[in-house]
């Protein structure tokens, strides 16, 4: 109460000056009780403007400030730092908001520099009343787990590691190398997709700080930034890591034969397998969902006979890890639309409706048909082939509202790739936009365009209409508005990217928010795109929405940096604008903790308790509390109501 | 015996007369009475959608009044054209209050109408009441006879006011192979049939009809099997250019009494331009059932 405060009113050049008569309102704040100075500038957040506060700090021997400004979430932290330099707390320091809230809104009347008194006043009273805070310090747990194994969780994980720090990787999968593993060549350079990513796979499996865990799942995240409790479940392979040699001499003795996911149906395997090649690691996995042995019982052990090792061990339990980690990494990748979405198109009926994922496969050396573009339904080399853009993409009514942003670009590496492997073979390519905007993109379509021929017919396709044993496209020619029919072998579509499966899950475990297309969200669009909006959790690649190759690693280094940025400090310095119990008052009701969106409230042996790093100073549990016992420090109760005071006056 | 309300609509009261005295037919015998409502009248076809003018919208709604009158939850129709038309109606006055206060007012002479009418197609009644109740009611199955769905336009689209997935319908087929016939899944059967394009230019009619016959032969069809009157118009009294085979072309009604035993004159009114007797009859099914 008897603080003695500063006024500084600002001009915001003409922002404020205006429609408020600042000298009008200099005089009266000039005189509410308490001040002992006031005074106005034309641009108070300048350097001039800032040492202004400070020599008046010190000529008056202030010990509370009130800026007259603009918007708290603008400058509150440019005047906090003056006013400390100075000596006084920054939590001294009140902003009255007479821009955004006044002088914008308002005519240049006499009403509008009334207001603006009235919220100068209410600052005053604020201000007057304010106690010193101490920022909060928390201990920090310098380790970190990555969830996904693609290029975006390795690349993360290894910037991380690099650093020096304890990296744990967590992959669903049997092997690392996510959705780049399964493409062929790389746009718009046409490097070898699998010769770039196997050494970082290597290299993340190699360092000493990574530990890899494949086959596993995050099931539970306790705790909050700086100190995670995270819970790893770990699926058996059925093959011990440590005795399996990779020599595949499991496979021919397994009489098993299902379709490969990682070819996408498109090949077989056998129930004990490894994906591909160059797979990390490269430890085979027996896939009890297909295996003869379905129960306890042992009916067939032809690889366990075939095993020299002696790797295979039918035995193998779930297991549980519980990690410690100052920061996560969301990186689980995307999946596509299934062929199913698009009845229009009848995949289910005819076998040579692919989509873009099946098309790299038909490319891909280590593929089903050993790079040579064959077609599904009798393995000929199809002589035409019709790309459909957009499939699901960009129509909100029948599929997804967004771009996938990388269809146009694969879209037209896989015209290129088939024209050079089958030069006499015709393409057709429907689009809507071609939209490439990236470095070298534009002149990569560009050049397939020219240089390669290929017809782009701008216009979608309506249905596909099986004819002696090829499809006939029935589409639209918007740019010569015409109706288009051609008969094809192959069908590709670039179907949509969707989040993967089991996103909603982990974002329920891990408390992040995810969007209205189910990709996870960012904390801000713009200026926070690899922070989710929980602190502490960070995201990269496809999971937070599509993008290509180069994208998805530099948003991974992104995050890596955030997580490295976290743990360059000793320990976390935590706002002390947050809840306080009085525990003498505090009757144990437990209201507060199911109001608190944050789960920052605990019951401890019948006193509510609050974990500093969760909570946010929200204010939600204050009026929840019946006896009055709690709310953020920094909002006392006199000091509000004495601020509601003033602005009734 | 299930009682249900009946809107059957102008066309099958004139030309498509076959399709609804075999669909009456067909429900007696699975045990529904169709209740024709008192004082119905014209839906305003899908014609009348075409404009956003609620006063042309008058027709379905007070048809939906009739129903509320006489105490029916659902009104089946057989005709798609009038399924559609109806069903767009209701859609449009539930999703928007002030639309049928709107409407109400207009039609002071009526009991205002309060929106809890669900129309009900034939196709959805069968299907309901699955397949294998009516393959057990099955008395003369349809075995040998190659038929190919053709669902047009107003059955499926748009997809609000549709009885099936408007790409890749399903419904006909399902009660098809209940009925014991080998059904025929031809690319062509959600394809438009021209419609009242034959008003404007009589010859695209041909055209359409052409293709859509054309590729349910290749298909391997010997018969299609619609609810429109106004498709089996186009592809059975206008039909294919003259010098062009032209397929039987059925109301679905038609098949399902025959199936269920039907007399074949009950199911085959003399509606139809290309005689379906003679393929009947090489498939045995013109016969008496087999007790």
């Amino acid at each position: 109460m008897n603080n003695r405060v500063g006024v500084f009113i600002c001009h915001c050049g003409k922002n404020i000056a205006r429609t408020v008569d600042v000298e009008a309102l200099r005089k009266e704040a000039a005189g509410l009780p308490g001040v002992e100075w006031a005074e106005d500038d034309m641009y108070l957040c300048s350097d001039p403007g800032q040492q202004l506060i400070r020599e008046r700090i010190a000529e008056q021997n202030l010990d509370a400030v009130v800026v007259a400004a603009c918007s708290p979430t603008l400058h509150t932290t440019t005047f906090r730092r003056a006013v400390e330099s100075a000596g006084v707390n920054p939590f001294r320091l009140e902003i009255a908001n007479i821009r955004e809230q006044c002088s914008w809104v308002h005519p240049g009347t006499a009403e509008t520099t009334h207001k603006a008194a009235a919220l100068v006043r209410s600052g005053v009273e604020k201000a007057r009343r304010t106690q010193p805070l101490e920022p909060i310090h928390v201990g920090l747990q310098r380790a970190v787990v990555v969830i996904g194994g693609g290029v975006a969780g390795i690349q993360a994980a290894l910037d991380i590691a690099e650093a020096g720090y304890p990296v744990h990787l967590v992959e669903q999968g049997p092997n690392l190398g996510g959705r780049m593993a399964q493409l062929s060549e790389t746009f718009p350079t046409l490097d070898c997709s699998s010769c770039i990513l196997t050494p970082k796979m290597v290299e993340v499996s190699h360092h000493p700080l990574v530990t890899i865990h494949t086959l596993a799942e995050v099931t539970d995240v306790e705790g909050s930034i700086g100190n995670f409790q995270v819970r790893i479940r770990q699926q058996p392979r059925y093959v011990i890591a440590e005795g399996c040699t990779g020599c595949g001499d499991c496979v021919p003795a397994c009489p098993q034969v299902v379709p490969g996911e990682f070819d996408r149906g498109l090949g077989a395997r056998k129930a004990i397998y490894i994906p591909f090649p160059q797979a990390v690691p490269f430890t085979y996995t027996l896939d009890r969902e297909h295996c003869l042995n379905q129960g306890p019982l042992i009916i067939c052990d032809r690889c366990a006979q075939a095993c020299e090792p002696r790797a295979i061990d039918f035995d193998q339990q779930p297991s549980e890890e519980l990690v410690e980690a100052g920061a996560i990494v969301l990186a689980t990748g995307c999946d596509t639309l299934p062929l199913s979405h698009f009845r229009e198109y009848g995949h289910d009926r005819h076998p040579d409706v692919i989509d873009g994922l099946m098309f790299e496969r038909l490319l891909s050396a280590s593929g089903p048909t050993h790079g040579e573009i064959r077609r599904p339904s009798d393995h000929r080399v199809p002589k035409s082939i019709a790309f459909v853009q957009c499939a699901g993409s960009r129509d909100p009514e029948r599929g997804k509202a967004y771009c996938s942003q990388i269809c146009c670009m694969y879209t037209a590496k896989h015209a290129l790739l088939y024209h050079h492997a089958v030069p006499d073979g015709k393409v057709y390519i429907f689009y809507i936009d071609i939209r490439a905007g990236g470095k070298g993109y534009e002149e990569f379509v560009e050049r397939v365009r020219a240089e390669d021929g290929i017809n782009y017919i701008r216009g979608k396709v309506a249905k596909l209409i099986p004819k002696d044993g090829k499809l006939e496209v029935w589409g639209v020619d918007t740019l010569l508005g015409e109706q288009v029919k051609v008969e094809v072998d192959l069908v590709v579509l670039a179907t949509a990217l969707v989040p993967s499966q089991g996103i909603q899950e982990l974002a329920r475990v891990a408390r992040v928010a995810i969007d209205g297309d189910g990709f996870l969200s960012e904390a801000h669009p713009k200026l926070r795109p690899v922070e989710s909006q929980t602190r502490g959790i960070y995201l990269a690649g496809t999971a937070q929405g599509p993008r290509d190759i180069s994208a998805t690693v530099a948003h991974a280094a992104g995050a890596a940096s955030k997580v490295l940025g976290l743990f360059s400090h000793d320990e976390l310095v935590e706002e002390p604008t947050i809840a306080r119990v009085n525990e003498a008052l505090c009757r144990g009701c437990s209201f507060c903790v199911s109001v608190c969106p944050y789960d920052a409230i605990s019951l401890h042996e019948g006193t509510a308790h609050v974990n500093e790093t969760l909570c946010r100073g929200c204010g939600a549990c204050t009026p929840a509390c019946f006896a009055a016992a709690l709310g953020p420090r920094g909002f006392e109760d006199d000091q509000i109501l004495a601020q509601i005071r003033a602005l009734a006056c | 015996m299930t009682s249900l309300a009946y809107y059957p609509g102008c066309s099958l009261k004139r030309f498509a007369s076959g399709c609804e005295i075999a669909g009456l037919e067909a429900a007696r015998r699975l045990g529904i009475e169709l209740v024709e409502l008192e004082r119905w009248n014209c839906c305003g076809t899908v014609f009348s959608m075409s404009s956003g003018e609620r006063m042309h919208h008058l027709g379905s709604l007070r048809n939906l009044v009739r129903v509320q009158e006489a105490g029916y939850p659902e009104v089946v129709t057989m005709c798609a054209m009038c399924q559609n038309t109806l069903r767009q109606v209701n859609n449009e006055v539930r999703g928007d209050g002030d639309s049928l206060a709107m409407m109400n007012r207009f039609m002071d002479e009526e009991p205002a109408y309060r929106g809890e009418v669900e129309v009900l197609h034939y196709l959805t009644l069968l299907d309901r009441l699955g397949s294998e109740a009516i393959a057990a009611r099955v008395e003369r199955p349809l075995t040998g006879l190659r038929v190919a769905p053709y669902y047009g336009c107003t059955l499926v689209r748009p997809p609000s006011a549709g009885i099936d997935d408007p790409e890749d319908p399903n419904i006909m087929e399902r009660l098809l192979e209940a009925l014991g016939a080998k059904v025929v899944r031809d690319p062509m059967r959600v394809e438009c049939c021209g419609a009242y394009m034959g008003v404007s230019k009589p010859g695209t009619i041909n055209v359409r009809a052409s293709a859509i016959h054309g590729s349910a032969r290749n298909s391997g069809a010997e018969a299609l099997a619609t609810m429109c009157p106004l498709c089996a118009h186009n592809l059975d009294a206008v039909g294919p250019a003259p010098d062009e085979p032209a397929l039987v072309v059925f109301y679905f009604t038609q098949l399902v009494a025959l199936a269920l035993g039907a007399k074949p004159e009950q199911c085959l009114a003399a509606t139809q331009r290309v005689d379906p007797r003679p393929l009947l009859s090489t498939k045995g099914l013109l016969e008496e059932p087999q007790p």
